[in-house]
Parts: C-alpha cells; sequence; structure tokens
C-alpha cells in the first residue's frame, strides 16, 4: 500500500496535467456539440464516404447526430491519449526509475521486486480510471451545461472501454520497459510503437480488414460508437484487454525479477 | 561470526568485465575499506551482494543469509549508501526518508533528527533544490535511519566539504562501536587509511589483496621531489628509494617505508624545496602489487 500511495504521488503532477487536457477537450467538444445538432455536418460528410471511412469516424446507423460526435471525437481521442498516458506511466514505473538511478534506492528497500511492479500497475490502472471518468464528467457536464440530450451512460460504457484498451496498452509498455534502461529511447520506441500500432489498425480499418486479421493489434479491441450505441461495455473486448494486461504484468514481473540493475 | 562471507562470487557482463572469483570474509563490527579506481569493480560486487545484480558465480552469505534466496530479508537489516544516491525530486528530504523507513516499518523518527541536527541539513527542502553536498547527506541518513546492522557505503564522503566529511566519519566510527559492520567502498586511500581495520584492494575485477590498514601503510610510498644546497647522500643506495632522476640539483624519485628514514639524510644534507606528494592509488596498486596484482600483498582472508 505505501508503495502504490508512493507511486501516485510521483504520478501526481503527470496526472493533473493530463486530467486538465482531456477536461478541457471533453468540455470544448461539448460547447461544439450545439453546433453539431444544428448543422449536422459530420452526418452530411460522412453520408458521401465509403462504410469504413464512416466507422472511422465513429458513424454508426442508429446514432443521433450528438452520440455520433461524441464518439467520432471523444471517442477517437479518448483511444489514443489514454493509451499513450498508460505507456508514459508504465515508462515512469520502470525506465525512469533506472535511468535516474532511483531504482537503486527502491530496491535496497526490504521489498520484492514483483511487489514493486504490481504496486505501480495498481497505481497506473488507477490513474487511468480517474483520467477516462473525469473525460466523461466534463462532458456530460459540458453537454448538461449546454441542455444537450446525449446518451450519457453509453459515453460513459464508451470510457470505460478505453481504459481497458489503456490498460492492455500500458501493461505491455510496462513489459517493454523491463528491457529498456535509457528514458529517452523507452518514450521514443514505446511510444512510436503505439502510433505505429494506432496507424495500423486504421489503416486495416479502413480497408474493411476483418477483426480476426487485426487481433494481434490492442487498437482492435476498442470501438467508441458501439458502447454508445448498445449501451453497454463490449465485454468481449474488455476480458481480451484485462487478459493481456494480466498476462503482460505478470510476464512484466518474472523480467523484472531477473532484471540486472546496473549503476 | 562474519558479516560478509563471500565464496568465489563473481557477476560478469556481457564484455567480460565486472567481478570475479571474489573470496573474502569481513567480521562483525569491523570497518572494511574497499579500494580500487574507477571501474575497478567495487561497485560490481556492492551491487551483487545485494541482488541489484545476480552472480555469474560463486556464491555469498551476508549477515549469515543467502546473498541470492533471502535478499530481502538481507536488505532489511543492511543500509546502504550508493555513490550517486537519488531520491524522488518532488518529496522533501525528511519525506523521502520517512518513504523508506515506512516500507521498513520503523516508527522512531528520533535518529533521522539526530541526524540531520549533526549533518546540519535542512531535511524540509525539496530534495530537487539541495546542492550535491545536501543530497549526499540526505542519502546519508536514509541509509542510517533504520539502525541497520550493516552498512554498505559506495564512496560516502563524495561531493562533501571536508568538515562535513569529518562528522560522516565520525558517525561511522559510532556505528562501528556500536556493534555495527561497515563496509566501504572507496578511491580515496586516506580515507580508507584513517577509518578502516582492514583493506580489500580490486583491480580490474579480481580482489588482489586483502590486509591490514596498518601493513599497507608501511608499504605506502611517496612521490619525492626536492632542490638540494649541499652535497647529497648516495639516494640510489638507500632502502626504498626507486625511479631516482637528476636535473642538476633537482632530485625526483619514488620512495617506500617510514618517511623520517628519509627526511633525515636529506636535512641533513641542505635543502632549499622538498615535495612530497601522494601518487595516485592506481600507482600505488600497482606498485605495491605488481603489474599481475599478486605482488607483495596480503591474502584475500
Amino acid at each position: 500500500m505505501i508503495l502504490f500511495r508512493q507511486f501516485l504521488r510521483s504520478q501526481r503532477t503527470g496526472l493533473l496535467i493530463w486530467l486538465g487536457a482531456t477536461v478541457l477537450l471533453a468540455l470544448a467538444l461539448a460547447a461544439s456539440s450545439t453546433g453539431m445538432q444544428q448543422n449536422d455536418l459530420v452526418e452530411r460528410i460522412a453520408t458521401k464516404l465509403p462504410a469504413a471511412l464512416q466507422a472511422l469516424l465513429g458513424l454508426v446507423p442508429g446514432l443521433s447526430g450528438v452520440d455520433a460526435f461524441v464518439s467520432a471525437k471523444l471517442g477517437v481521442s479518448l483511444g489514443l491519449i489514454l493509451p499513450a498516458y498508460a505507456c508514459l506511466l508504465a515508462i515512469a514505473a520502470v525506465t525512469r526509475e533506472v535511468d535516474s538511478g532511483r531504482m537503486d534506492f527502491l530496491l535496497a528497500l526490504p521489498i520484492e521486486r514483483c511487489q514493486l511492479l504490481l504496486a505501480r500497475w495498481a497505481g497506473m490502472a488507477v490513474d487511468l480510471a480517474i483520467v477516462a471518468v473525469g473525460a466523461w464528467a466534463a462532458l456530460v457536464i459540458g453537454l448538461k451545461a449546454n441542455r444537450v440530450c446525449g446518451s450519457y451512460a453509453g459515453y460513459l460504457w464508451m470510457a470505460l472501454q478505453a481504459w481497458f484498451l489503456s490498460l492492455g496498452c500500458g501493461s505491455l509498455a510496462m513489459l517493454a520497459s523491463v528491457w529498456i534502461d535509457d528514458y529517452g529511447a523507452a518514450v521514443k520506441y514505446i511510444l512510436g510503437g503505439l502510433g505505429v500500432l494506432f496507424s495500423l489498425d486504421l489503416g486495416l480499418k479502413a480497408m474493411n480488414v476483418a477483426k480476426f486479421w487485426r487481433a494481434f493489434n490492442p487498437f482492435a479491441y476498442f470501438d467508441a460508437a458501439r458502447p454508445i450505441a448498445e449501451h453497454h461495455l463490449l465485454w468481449g473486448d474488455a476480458v481480451v484487454m484485462l487478459a493481456t494486461s494480466f498476462v503482460a504484468v505478470w510476464l512484466a514481473t518474472r523480467a523484472f525479477a531477473r532484471k540486472q540493475i546496473h549503476a | 561470526m562474519n558479516a560478509i562471507e563471500l565464496q568465489g562470487l563473481g557477476h560478469l557482463y556481457r564484455n567480460g568485465r565486472g567481478v570475479r572469483g571474489v573470496d573474502l570474509s569481513v567480521r562483525e563490527g569491523e570497518i572494511f575499506g574497499f579500494l580500487g579506481p574507477n571501474g575497478a569493480g567495487k561497485t560490481t560486487l556492492i551491487r551483487t551482494m545485494l541482488g541489484f545484480l545476480s552472480p555469474t558465480s560463486g556464491s555469498g552469505r551476508v549477515l549469515g543469509l543467502d546473498i541470492v534466496r533471502d535478499s530481502r530479508e538481507l536488505r532489511a537489516s543492511v543500509g546502504h549508501l550508493p555513490s550517486e544516491p537519488a531520491l524522488y525530486d518532488f518529496l522533501s528530504g525528511y519525506d523521502n526518508i520517512e518513504f523508506a523507513l515506512q516500507v521498513r516499518g520503523v516508527r522512531d523518527r528520533t535518529r533521522v533528527h539526530e541526524l540531520a541536527d549533526r549533518l546540519e541539513v535542512n531535511l524540509k527542502q525539496r530534495y530537487k533544490t539541495l546542492s550535491r553536498g545536501n543530497r549526499q547527506k540526505v542519502a546519508i541518513i536514509a541509509a542510517l535511519a533504520h539502525d541497520p546492522r550493516l552498512l554498505i557505503f559506495d564512496e560516502p564522503t563524495t561531493g562533501l566539504d571536508p568538515l562535513v566529511q569529518d562528522t560522516v566519519r565520525a558517525i561511522i566510527r559510532e556505528e562501528q562501536s556500536r556493534g555495527v559492520t561497515v563496509f566501504m567502498s572507496s578511491h580515496d586511500l586516506a580515507e580508507v587509511e584513517a577509518l578502516s581495520d582492514r583493506v580489500g584492494i580490486i583491480r580490474d575485477g579480481i580482489l588482489v589483496a586483502v590486509d591490514e590498514v596498518e601493513r599497507l601503510r608501511q608499504r605506502r610510498m611517496k612521490h619525492i621531489a626536492l632542490q638540494a644546497t649541499g652535497e647529497l647522500p648516495d639516494l640510489a643506495s638507500l632502502p626504498g628509494v626507486r625511479d631516482l632522476r637528476r636535473d642538476g640539483r633537482r632530485i625526483r624519485f619514488t620512495y617506500t617505508g617510514d618517511l623520517a628514514a628519509i627526511l633525515e639524510p636529506l636535512l641533513r644534507s641542505g635543502l632549499a624545496d622538498l615535495t612530497v606528494t601522494d601518487p595516485p592509488l592506481e600507482e600505488v596498486f600497482l606498485s605495491f602489487y605488481g603489474q599481475n596484482g599478486r605482488g607483495q600483498g596480503g591474502t584475500c582472508a
């Protein structure tokens, strides 16, 4: 618990920055959603696009204008912002500590290495949940302030879906970070890899490639529109991300237990 | 009982460097100085003992506990000061120490305040804003605050001003008087001489000798440069003199032995100038232990 609290405390500034950014984004989108209802611009443009690109915009038949707008803008943003934040948290949990020399301070304490890693993983999960729920709350407050009706519960499912995705991505990043001791290199490679996976999934979706062929990619398990349309969490995708997360963190604890901590 | 007992302990890096085959016993309540030039393997051996690095050969017991199997229990009784301490920048010195003590389950903070007073450091200040010396002080307090049975200090006085260095040395001696074992690495021969009961010397990853400090002191060499005003005795024939070079009245040589024994005939002859300097540590090692590291030194016991 002390290690968990300490990690949360060490990430406090980062959390405030990311929470602030997503809350501002959600409020800005909520403010601009009134214009979308009147103009319905996205829908008019999207109807002229191929079905695959409509899906990329988060437009699903049956969604109202505001729901479509929220899923296309906030959903896709959260689907990238949260995994990116998760990767940075994962890098902070291992690589940054080794790079800064603080790992010596931590490992000189009478703790098991897996304790340290699990406390940090739990801290990462909590921070991501705060950002996801914070973005949802800001969106709902913003929409209500603008007297716009939307599927508020559906938006929460969408935010939670993004949380599951980010947890999976963060855990994979944590696993990768066990082998990278240089902070700059870890940020470059892990965020770069995340960008490649995101772009790859977008491209494959645009080409109407079936999910089966995209199964290796965590972004294949995130759909911003469906949780809003179906008013529930996509449990299958959530379970895959959760299982990925557990396996990755289990492998990470094993690798970290064997890691040689050089001066 | 020995506080540290290493048998053929080694950790080799992929490039072949590291430490190998270290056999070493450090008695309980002893201050053991661990000397060697930079890159010799001092820190690698310490990190292997603490479980930061896995041994690639041999085994070791510290405070009766296996360094691999019982690493967690072992670290509960050890105070470690790394060569370049790094704590959390966003926390104050006190909060960093508090975090470590909470993890260790220590409730008493008396020792923290007592050490902070002696070392004259403001623990309320953010670690980020502290000077190098003050950061070192905070790390020293963090290593001592839980009353460990064994102190493993890697270059403890680096970055401290001479007055504070004296305080740290006094604290180390007090710890020893309370029965604490101190394993202290340094490349400062004078510091190790002043504090330690025994000294281990490591070179190129091999523990070349372990000796009583007194023995090392007797064999220590000096560089002597002088300018004579009168007729000097035949220096080359004096015991302990080597590498003799003359440049008119200026003479340089290396001397190993009791300094008083060589100064007496020189002073009788009349001197215009005299400089006595300590050679670099590596040179002392090479001279004392020979190029192969197995020269005149003692054994690794």
